[in-house]
């Protein structure tokens, strides 16, 4: 399975990586970069995507956004709108975390610190049948 | 009786003359009119050389008030006045007891009376109807006197006849002629019937005078009433209100006043019409006798619904329920003469230099409270009596007056006394009055007590959004922690697994992963450091202990603890100190130093840092200048708000917390001081004021 995993902490982002590929055997790229994140996924090589809900200084089309304002972007493209997505945030209110899915359209959540791999990869592959 | 019925001309001219009378009395209301016809019939009728109606005035004196007389014969005596003398106690007590006609012949000597009503005569008592036996007709001697008076008048025959109001003796008929005379059995009749109708039209023009007056009363109470519920300030209503009492109540003068509610407000005092010279105006109610009148119990009258005389439409239903009850009304206290009560004397200087003469004081109750009281003033007036002759009135027997010619006499400054009537209808207006005075104040305590739940509700909003505004800062702030915390958590986790599944290829890249680790996790400890002086702060259980802090020497540890990073970026720290000292803590001054001047070597690339103290007026500013990146100069003040970085980029370029401002501005306003942040904008520098006071103060 191809992920992309969208995160603007580097350091985090790799490791975050390196433990994806190693336990799920998948493959993992990383960016942080609106427009290489639409290229790729208009380009069909990412099956879901792992998307970090607060990315400082991201701006697309001119304007600053948020994880979530680029997951919608993915949903209302109707080349990309298939792709699944798992919004990661530090953010852990619950009432947050429920209009953040409804804004974004996003497909599942995930809480950071990732403290449970198995269950992360049990979730990437639940959407991903799904999608 | 066989005089009346000798001739059908004669019988005709009666007939004429007693329908037309009577169809006068009964058509016509105005009574003078009725008096006059009356008259001028009667002379006809009688032929006599004059007629006069007399009416008797409450003091036992009397007037002419219609009169028919022939000038050549007799003078007119029309609305002359005759003292109570004249006709004496006992004679107008035989009138009224055996209604008793009397028939004078000077010539003769010679009376005769006749005793018009049995069973009034039954209950008689007087000596003179005892000393004679009653019957229909009695002759008896004329009293000596009472010839020399009618022969001085000019008379030769005279002929009274009473009229009764009401079981009272109204007035007398009298036909005075100048020659002897006899009166004829029929034309007498006639005269006692046309006697009987003038009591009719007494008691007509009585009535209407009456449903007049009433009418009036109950029109004027009404308007009143309209008045004081009228939609307007209730100062203007009383005003037209006391015009109206005053006006109503034949007063020349009135004043309302009502007593202050509590001890900061002022009394009330509304004025019309003449008042008394009293200054300040409202002494006169503060004076001794006004105010027994409202302290002391209250005097009543009871008074039934019947009594109220007032129309219940248009008043409201509480006001109606209300006067359904018999009731006790409060009566005034009415001095026809002030000069003649000596509980007034204490304020005769005010009345003095005023025509006043008469006084009504109304004290003002509702429901045992006294709410001030209504005074009407009535001047004095003059009147001018004719008399018919000149008469002594301190004398008590006097010879019989030798003329009857007019003679005037002047009552300069007469009291006129309050009449029942007047006094019932200031009684009325007054409850009116009380009823709107209370209206009036609960409405106003009602309006007070409003803005007060008003202002307290406002408050409450206040400190509702003021409460609920920190409620969310707080979660704010607890959301941000959370934030904040977990995403160095969340590489110290992660790299600590990679290391724990032995997810590393090389020993290098072993090395990189402990390092990385370590790093996120002393990381995590700064932020857990600044959050809790952040908490500490916001929770007020941070203290300072400030002193003399010396400040070229904290420079120079400055200067000394940057040297490295200042020589490693090859940025020279320049110091300028033109202030010795300044009052505050110096651990936590220092930390504020050590704050800002990392930033300004962090956010520098090139250039120089400056730090400066700056001497004020009891202050000293320590600035803290750098040549780096800038702030977009709308962002500066956000910057000191916690978790606050100027662009999100900048964490990831430079690092840091987002609390090291905030816990700057936090300490320095601990210590009495002020701190605040100016760049040119972006790429232009950035410089940060801290002023701190150069005087002592007490923690």
């Amino acid at each position: 399975m191809n992920i992309l995993l969208v995160d603007d902490d580097h350091l985090l982002a790799q490791s975050t990586a390196k433990l994806i590929r190693r336990l799920g055997k998948h493959q993992v790229r990383v960016t942080e970069e609106p427009a290489e994140i639409m290229q790729s996924c208009r380009s069909g090589e990412v099956d879901v995507v792992l998307m970090d809900v607060n990315l400082a200084g991201a701006r697309w089309q001119g304007q600053a956004v948020s994880g979530a304002d680029l997951a919608r972007e993915l949903k209302n493209h109707p080349q990309t709108t298939h792709i699944p997505i798992i919004l990661v945030t530090a953010y852990a209110l619950l009432n947050e975390r429920q209009s953040l899915l409804e804004a974004s359209h996003a497909d599942g959540f995930v809480n950071k610190p990732i403290t449970d791999y198995p269950a992360l990869l049990a979730l990437i592959a639940q959407v991903n049948q799904r999608a | 009786m066989a005089d009346w019925q000798a001739g059908e001309s004669r019988s005709l001219t009666k007939t004429m003359v007693l329908h037309r009378m009577t169809d006068r009395i009964r058509h016509s209301l105005n009574l003078q009119t009725i008096l006059d016809a009356t008259a001028t019939e009667i002379r006809l009728l009688l032929q006599v050389d004059r007629l006069m109606i007399y009416r008797f005035d409450a003091d036992g004196s009397g007037e002419v008030i219609a009169e028919a007389t022939n000038r050549d014969r007799l003078p007119s005596l029309l609305h002359l006045h005759f003292p109570a003398t004249d006709i004496p106690p006992a004679a107008r007590e035989l009138f009224v007891k055996a209604r008793q006609r009397v028939i004078v012949n000077v010539p003769a000597q010679e009376t005769t009376v006749s005793y018009l009503s049995d069973d009034a005569a039954a209950g008689l008592t007087l000596e003179a109807v005892l000393n004679h036996p009653i019957q229909d007709i009695v002759q008896r001697p004329v009293d000596p006197c009472h010839v020399q008076y009618l022969t001085n008048m000019g008379v030769q025959a005279s002929l009274v006849v009473p009229v009764f109001h009401r079981h009272h003796l109204w007035g007398l008929i009298a036909a005075h002629h100048a020659r002897p005379k006899t009166f004829k059995a029929a034309k007498l009749e006639v005269l006692q019937f046309v006697a009987d109708q003038v009591a009719i039209a007494l008691e007509q023009s009585h009535l209407l005078q009456e449903t007049q007056e009433r009418a009036n009363r109950e029109a004027l109470i009404n308007k009143i009433s309209l008045l004081l519920h009228a939609p307007t300030s209730i100062d203007h209503i009383l005003q037209l209100v006391l015009e109206q009492i005053v006006r109503a109540a034949q007063g020349s003068g009135g004043r309302l006043y009502l007593s202050e509610l509590q001890a900061n407000q002022l009394a009330q005092l509304y004025c019309y019409g003449t008042q008394p010279e009293c200054d300040p105006a409202h002494f006169l109610e503060r004076t001794d006798v006004w105010q027994q009148r409202m302290t002391a119990d209250p005097v009543l009258t009871v008074i039934s619904p019947a009594d109220w005389q007032i129309p219940t439409v248009g008043i409201n239903h509480f006001l109606q329920a209300w006067m359904q009850e018999e009731k006790l009304l409060f009566s005034p206290w009415t001095v026809a003469d002030l000069y003649q009560e000596p509980a007034l004397e204490e304020v005769y200087p005010y009345f003095q230099t005023t025509p006043i003469r008469s006084v009504l004081i109304m004290p003002l109750w509702y429901a045992g409270q006294c709410l001030g009281c209504l005074t009407l003033f009535r001047n004095h007036v003059d009147t001018n009596i004719l008399w018919a002759g000149k008469f002594d009135p301190d004398v008590r027997h006097q010879p019989v007056r030798q003329s009857f010619a007019v003679w005037q006499e002047m009552l300069t400054s007469q009291a006129s006394a309050w009449t029942a009537h007047e006094v019932k209808l200031v009684q009325a207006i007054g409850t009116h009055l009380v009823m709107a005075i209370m209206q009036d104040r609960l409405y106003q305590c009602e309006r007070e007590q409003r803005v007060l739940v008003e202002q307290r509700n406002q408050q409450l909003n206040l400190a509702r959004a003021v409460a609920e505004e920190a409620n969310r800062l707080k979660s704010d702030f607890l959301a941000s922690t959370s934030h904040e915390l977990r995403t160095p958590l969340a590489s110290t986790l992660n790299y600590l697994k990679l290391l724990k599944e032995g997810f590393y290829d090389s020993p290098e890249e072993l090395q990189q992963y402990i390092a990385i680790a370590h790093q996120s996790s002393e990381n995590l400890v700064s932020i857990i450091n600044d959050v809790l002086d952040i908490a500490k702060i916001e929770a007020g259980r941070m203290s300072v202990q400030p002193s003399w802090v010396n400040l070229p020497a904290l420079f120079q540890e400055q200067q000394t603890l940057f040297k490295a990073e200042s020589q490693l970026k090859g940025i020279p720290l320049v110091l300028d100190c033109a202030v010795d000292q300044v009052f505050a803590d110096p651990m936590r001054l220092r930390q504020i130093l050590t704050n800002l001047l990392a930033n300004a070597f962090k956010f520098t690339a090139a250039g120089t840092i400056h730090l400066c103290a700056i001497p004020g007026t009891n202050t000293a500013d320590i600035v803290v200048r750098d040549t780096g990146i800038g702030v977009d100069p709308a962002q500066c003040d956000l910057l000191f708000e916690p978790f606050v970085q100027a662009d999100g980029s900048i964490k990831r370029q430079y690092g840091g917390t987002g609390l090291g401002l905030a816990i700057c501005k936090r300490l320095i306003e601990l210590m009495r001081g002020q701190i605040w942040l100016e760049s040119a904008g972006l790429g232009h520098g950035t410089t940060v004021t801290c002023r701190l006071p150069t005087q002592e103060y007490d923690v």
